[in-house]
């Protein structure tokens, strides 16, 4: 929870691309729509990465059939759900990783599913020690739009882009960026030096350093006034930026001139406003646009009966969990209160009514280290639901339950509100509790009630997908991103552990520290209660070609995605 | 009259200022929420929500802030965005074609349809005809905009396989086509929903003027049925009729925000709920003026209209 | 006893029959008018379930996993089950609660004074009329949403915001109708005669313009029932509803995609209840307008 702004990004997304529900794209909506894909097979595998990660399915390209002619002149119709208020990466949160993915070109990126960094405009990363790196760049060109006018990228490019970002503070851009990142020196136009303040293991990580949001590469000319993207967008991406209709319809077309030759494959992404679910589908069947995420498998069953071979359906865990959080001090203070808590939560249930039977039960966040426990494991722990026990533990305690308790979440969005309905509803039936619900704005719901942890008692939302563990184990740190711990979790032991890890560089034996932080922190019963995952489902007609589905948003960098709708 | 009508336009810029105000004040009382929240994360220090605090202008006083935008809109000046930083006009001026065009079609729709039904059954009272419409009216007026609207999507969609076009607004004279495809059968939709009440007031108040003595001293002079009822009727009941007319235009303002949200038609409603729902000051500041300026200029005119339709009435 | 009524007949300008008793004209006014008397029944049970819905609900609204999710209807739960296993039936008769209180400020609040204004501004013209037009137009300049967007930017999400944007929205609409109205009555000729032979403004008012109006305040009023729950509703599908469980939420969001797929009850059963109500007030209104304004019998 340190690094990235998580739950912004993850909100945000969903506003941008969802509609309804929570994010409801599988891998292949994503991998046109801009942003990260957060399918979970999480059935192990590559062992270890240089990320720390046990990581899921390996990405792959959907199977093409031998002797195919690759069309290069297609336009891929994505939707787009909300309007964005500002084009601008730096002043909308939404923004930023739709280009992030489309018109902006990256150093590197962690894709999610291998953990292993991979060079993009970087030829090559050198680690001197821990807090030095340097970095080569390949060559590559701006688009040709005014102010760049087609001119090379440097390294000058390259300083001025990333120490602007980590001044922002509109985007949602983690704390290694405000208090890891030093400086980057650049000696020539091809080299860039990068100079940390302090040695962190996470640092290419992919919410951190290899953020496809704060990490995009503009000119230096825009870097220097970014109001000038609140007009236009230049890049040096796969794709350049055409018009937008107030915040809506983007019409991107190729960049000719991108690094890879010959790629990307599609001519044109054209991005429709489609707000309503239901218009979407029918939009989806009449084939105005070509790939549509779906809020729930009636919706997929429904897709599958009517359309049925001409379309693709990708299902695949979330990696968002639908989190409680409660506080860590008053009277949550006694970790008793909290183990009541996390027993009270009947998890089953919530498969049942939010995930419509679809979903799991979530261990630690992130999920990839509750992978590493069986789900045996996990229902003997994190997924345990025990009423009796609950009860016995807070009677122990002088918990008052005759007092009013609440439960902030976000409004709109009715999949929150059910959530937060379920959670009020089980605690009341099984603790006793009374429970009160308070929906507020988005905005204020992050800024002052969770950054600010301005609550009381409850507070409930999705994580953003699973990105790296860092995020998430940072929260049982005592400060957050430069702010007191959100839930007011101070505790000495965790902190330590959680300060400890970053040091690692090894990557097993860092792996095996988080899980150890995790035990601990279960042990304590911390006030981040995981509890289910659900399912995302996604439909693309099947003459959307070479997309790549899998864990890990690798996908949306996928230059190879043509439409044959010949 | 000419001095009534001067009065009541000279106290327009009084209103303006007293909404103005409300508004202004409203958006900055001390529990409202802080626009500042929407832009700040994690790492945000206090110099820099200071910072952003002042670069959008809400570190001073409130009233010097009032002081310096009612300057700027006196100037002509709207202010700038706090999101995107673009002027405020142009965003406006950009949306104003779709929302103008909704109101249009969907305004005469439902004045057009409304005062023909209401015609219609007034004349055939108690006729199979009257009962038939006034019961499509009671029913047309019971189900909400909304259902109906996503009706019109799902159903042609599991019928036809049809969706109406996405991709946005396409102005009516670039291409009338596509322009009416997407706006016509929404817009007739909400219009035949909105006709419902005024064929019931047309249809009340033709009634009562049926049975006035000059209707009578009509039909005995020797005018045709068809005659008496839009030579003296349809005149005569013209106030309530163009009274409900400005209350249709009044709520469909904004009130095609539905509409625009079924449709995916971005539009100043949804630019409005957008701004609202980030604290926009700018934003909603002016179209809260603009709407009241609008709808002031709309209730005079309805006002002045009522002695053009009925002499008899003295303004004082 | 018959020497009283006669004495007092004679007594009398003009000579009245003795009228039944107040049960047998209501019995007949009901018969006269099916569609008012649904509708006055429709309203009474909705006024009902507002004030003792919560009690009245076999299940708490909120109640989860009542029975199988997304069960069709059945004996046990009559209106059938949504997502969340919360019987259909249980909020609807809860729901009633929130448009009930919305729909009784439009009324009483909004086209109850808002129409007194109107009448008494048409009527009385100068300062009345000036004052309330003036209020009147700065609130016109508030549509609905307008106000209730401005309202919500500064308040965030609540009830209160939803009921007074409403509650304006009904008082100046029906303002704005009734002074036309009274404007056209107050030169009818029968004023002017009234004037002529010496009748004070106060009298006229009472006695000629208000009766002469006041059908068309009935009619307002209904229609206030109506337009209220309908703008609830409209709010609840842009998301920015009440929290509580309310007949527009549940008819909205993720309900209306359920729909969708084949689950018609969760939506179709509230959408019922709203279009219940507000054509039972409109059936009300046109009766009692039929009653009362002698001019529209046949």
């Amino acid at each position: 929870m340190e690094r990235e702004n998580y739950w912004t990004r993850r909100i945000e997304r969903r506003r941008l691309l969802g509609g309804a529900g929570t994010v409801a794209l599988g891998a292949s909506a994503w991998a046109l729509a801009g942003c990260g894909d957060d399918s979970d097979d999480g059935d192990g595998g590559a062992g270890d990465t240089n990320a720390g990660v046990n990581p899921g399915t390996q990405t792959a390209a959907t199977p093409t059939t031998a002797g195919e002619v690759i069309k290069k002149d297609g336009t891929y119709n994505a939707r787009q759900g909300a309007i964005l208020a500002s084009i601008n990466p730096y002043s909308g949160l939404d923004s930023g990783l739709l280009w992030g993915f489309t018109i902006f070109d990256h150093l590197w990126y962690t894709p999610l599913d291998t953990g292993i960094r991979e060079n993009f405009l970087a030829s090559s990363i050198e680690q001197q020690d821990p807090t030095h790196f340097t970095v080569k760049l390949q060559d590559s060109v701006f688009h040709d739009k005014a102010p760049a006018n087609g001119r090379a990228v440097k390294a000058s490019d390259v300083k001025a882009s990333l120490e602007g970002a980590a001044k922002q503070t509109k985007i949602s851009a983690s704390s290694w960026w405000t208090q890891v990142l030093d400086r980057i020196d650049t000696p020539d136009e091809k080299t860039c030096n990068f100079v940390l303040k302090k040695v962190d293991a996470w640092t290419f990580s992919s919410t951190n350093g290899g953020s496809p949001l704060a990490g995009s590469i503009i000119p230096e000319e825009i870097a220097k006034d970014p109001t000038f993207m609140d007009r236009d967008l230049v890049g040096s991406g796969r794709f350049q930026f055409v018009s937008h209709e107030n915040g809506a319809n983007f019409k991107l077309k190729r960049n000719e001139t991108w690094r890879v030759k010959g790629e990307p494959y599609l001519a044109n992404q054209h991005y429709k406003l489609i707000q309503e679910q239901a218009a979407a589908l029918a939009a989806f069947s009449a084939k105005q646009i070509d790939g549509v995420g779906l809020t729930n498998k009636l919706e997929r069953e429904q897709l599958e009966k009517q359309l049925g071979k001409d379309i693709v359906v990708d299902s695949v865990d979330s990696r968002a969990v639908w989190l409680v959080q409660t506080r860590a001090d008053g009277a949550f203070a006694d970790e008793r209160v909290r183990r009541a808590i996390y027993l009270a939560l009947d998890r089953k249930e919530m498969i049942t009514l939010l995930a419509l039977g679809e979903g799991k039960l979530s261990g630690a966040v992130p999920p990839a280290f509750g992978e590493a426990n069986t789900a045996a494991e996990v229902e003997a722990t994190w997924g345990k639901t025990d009423v009796a026990e609950a009860k016995r533990l807070l009677a122990a305690t002088t918990f008052d339950i005759s007092k009013e308790y609440s439960i902030k979440y976000i409004v709109p969005g009715d999949t929150y509100q059910q959530f937060a309905q379920i959670v009020k509803s089980q605690l009341e039936k099984n603790l006793g509790l009374k429970i009160k619900l308070i929906g507020e704005d988005f905005g204020k719901w992050l800024s002052q009630s969770l950054y600010g942890s301005d609550y009381d008692s409850f507070i409930t939302y999705p994580t953003l997908e699973y990105d790296d563990p860092s995020s998430y184990i940072g929260g049982y740190a005592k400060t957050i991103g430069g702010r007191p711990n959100w839930a007011a979790l101070v505790d000495d032991e965790l902190d330590g552990l959680v300060q400890k890890q970053k040091e690692i560089l090894d990557d097993k034996e860092r792996r095996t520290a988080v899980q150890n932080l995790q035990k601990r922190a279960f042990e304590k019963a911390v006030p981040y209660i995981p509890t289910i995952i659900r399912v995302t489902n996604a439909a693309t007609w099947s003459y959307v070609k070479g997309r790549v589905v899998g864990r890990g948003s690798y996908g949306l960098f996928n230059g190879k995605l043509y439409v044959d709708k010949g | 009259m000419r001095q009534y009508a001067l009065r009541r336009l000279a106290y327009v810029p009084l209103i303006v200022a007293v909404v103005s105000v409300l508004t202004f004040f409203t958006l900055r009382l001390p529990f409202a929420t802080d626009p500042v929240l929407q832009y700040t994360n994690q790492n945000t220090t206090q110099e820099q929500e200071d910072a952003i605090r002042a670069e959008l202008g809400l570190d001073k006083p409130v009233l010097q802030q009032f002081a310096i935008w009612i300057g700027d809109v006196l100037q002509g000046n709207l202010g700038e965005t706090f999101r995107s930083g673009q002027p405020v006009w142009p965003e406006i001026q950009r949306r104003w074609p779709v929302n103008f065009e909704i109101l249009l079609l969907s305004v005469g729709f439902s004045t057009v349809f409304g005062v023909a039904f209401g015609v219609i059954t007034a004349v055939k009272q108690n006729s199979p005809t009257d009962y038939g419409f006034r019961i499509f009216a009671v029913f047309g007026q019971s189900i909400p905009d909304f259902f109906l609207l996503i009706l019109l999507i799902v159903l042609p969609s599991i019928w036809w396989n049809y969706s109406p076009p996405v991709g946005g607004h396409v102005p009516f004279f670039k291409d009338p086509y596509d322009n009416l495809r997407l706006y016509l059968p929404p817009t007739l939709l909400l219009g035949v929903g909105g006709a419902a009440g005024m064929m019931r007031l047309t249809r009340s108040t033709l009634l009562e003027v049926f049975r006035q003595d000059y209707m009578r001293t009509a039909r005995a002079k020797g005018l045709s049925g068809r005659q008496v009822v839009v030579a003296h009727g349809l005149r005569n009941s013209l106030i309530p009729i163009v009274t409900l007319l400005g209350g249709h235009v009044t709520a469909l303002f904004f009130g095609s925000l539905i509409l625009e949200q079924v449709f995916s038609i971005n539009g100043l409603g949804q630019f409005f709920l957008v701004s609202a729902s980030t604290s926009d000051f700018p934003v909603v500041q002016f179209l809260v003026l603009y709407s009241a300026v609008a709808i002031m200029t709309m209730n005079l005119l309805i006002d002045l209209s009522y002695a053009v339709i009925d002499p008899r009435v003295k303004y004082r | 006893m018959a020497t009283k009524t006669a004495s007092k007949a004679a007594f009398d300008w003009a000579f009245v029959p003795a009228r039944p008793g107040w049960p047998r004209r209501m019995a007949r006014l009901a018969r006269q008018h099916p569609a008012g008397l649904f509708g006055l029944i429709v309203l009474v049970l909705f006024v009902v379930l507002g004030l003792f819905g919560e009690q009245l609900a076999p299940y708490p609204a909120d109640e989860l996993s009542t029975g199988t999710p997304l069960q069709g209807p059945s004996l046990s739960h009559p209106f059938g089950l949504n997502q969340l296993g919360q019987d259909v039936f249980s909020r609807i008769v809860s729901g009633a609660r929130i448009s009930f209180i919305i729909a009784f400020w439009a009324v009483f609040l909004g086209a109850g004074s808002g129409a007194f204004l109107g009448i008494l501004g048409g009527y009385f013209g100068r300062w009345i009329d000036y004052i309330v037009q003036r209020s009147g137009e700065a609130f016109a300049a508030f549509p609905g949403l307008v106000l209730f967007l401005m309202l919500r930017t500064a308040f965030g999400p609540n009830l209160k915001t939803i009921i007074i944007s409403i509650g304006i929205g009904a008082l100046f609409g029906g303002n704005r109708i009734l002074r036309g109205q009274t404007i056209i009555e107050r030169n009818q000729i029968y004023v002017e005669a009234a004037r002529a032979v010496g009748c004070s403004e106060w009298r006229i008012f009472m006695r000629h313009v208000l009766p002469n109006v006041l059908p068309l305040v009935v009619v307002i009023m209904s229609g206030a029932i109506g337009a209220a729950i309908l703008a609830e509703s409209g709010l609840a599908f842009l998301g920015l509803g009440p929290t509580e469980a309310s007949w527009g939420r549940d008819m909205s969001g993720t309900n209306l995609s359920i729909a969708r797929t084949g689950y018609w009850h969760v939506v179709v059963f509230p959408g019922i209840a709203i279009s219940l109500v507000v054509l039972g007030s409109n059936l009300l209104g046109d009766a009692l307008r039929d009653i009362w304004d002698p001019r529209l019998r046949k």
